[in-house]
């Protein structure tokens, strides 16, 4: 498993964490304050700092193959962030304007720039790991 | 649109030299060792330059080790 693999495990399980960590609070606290357990989800800048890119003593450990996927991947994350993004402003707008509404709520654009950041590094992560899987099933 | 496939020789090959273990390949080609899965599983379409790099290790022509074709 090399870095990327090990970054987006890491990311995966951290944004598991938070929903988890979101829908167990929120019957204690309420919806807006558990919010805050998304805050965790800052973590995900951390592993750069712990995971060095080295060669491993038998070789190389970051090629060709690698770069490519990890390029497909973050093509995958960023579509899905835009989407997710721009999904949820129009449909923000939608139901806003529905309402008679002339502004909308500060947390609202908050959660909708969460929700897109999110949405990049989950997506980004399950593409990474589903294309080495693919590549790995006939290993000796 | 025509289908284009690469396919290739190197699980053979790396028999027919001495047992060659994808690891001792990838390190000689200077890739990982599941590049080299990949490219055996015809999961991966390699480069130019590192197709010239495995030809090489084989002592071989790139077209010694590696088949295109293409289906329309």
């Amino acid at each position: 498993m090399n870095n990327e693999q090990k970054f987006s495990w890491f990311a995966i399980i951290l944004i598991f964490i938070c929903f988890v960590g979101y829908l167990a609070l929120v019957p204690i606290i309420g919806f807006d304050r558990a919010w805050g357990v998304f805050g965790l989800a800052g973590l995900i800048g951390l592993p750069p700092l712990f995971l060095r890119r080295k060669n491993s003593p038998k070789g190389v450990s970051f090629d060709e193959r690698d770069r490519q996927i990890a390029r497909k991947a973050t093509q995958a994350g960023g579509m899905a962030s835009y989407v997710t993004f721009v999904f949820g402003l129009m449909g923000t707008w939608g139901i806003q304007t529905y309402k008679g509404n002339v502004t909308v709520h500060l947390d609202m654009l908050v959660i909708l720039t969460l929700l897109g950041l999110m949405a990049l590094f989950l997506v980004r992560s399950v593409v990474l790991l589903v294309l080495y899987h693919r590549g790995n099933s006939y290993a000796e | 649109m025509p289908n284009n496939n690469v396919s290739n020789m190197i699980r053979k090959l790396r028999f027919e030299n001495g047992e060659m273990t994808q690891q001792e390949l990838a390190n000689r080609a200077g890739v990982t060792r599941q590049t080299i899965i990949a490219l055996e599983a015809g999961k991966y379409a390699p480069s130019l330059t590192l197709a010239f790099r495995i030809a090489r290790v084989f002592g071989l022509n790139v077209e010694e080790v590696f088949l295109y074709t293409q289906e329309e």
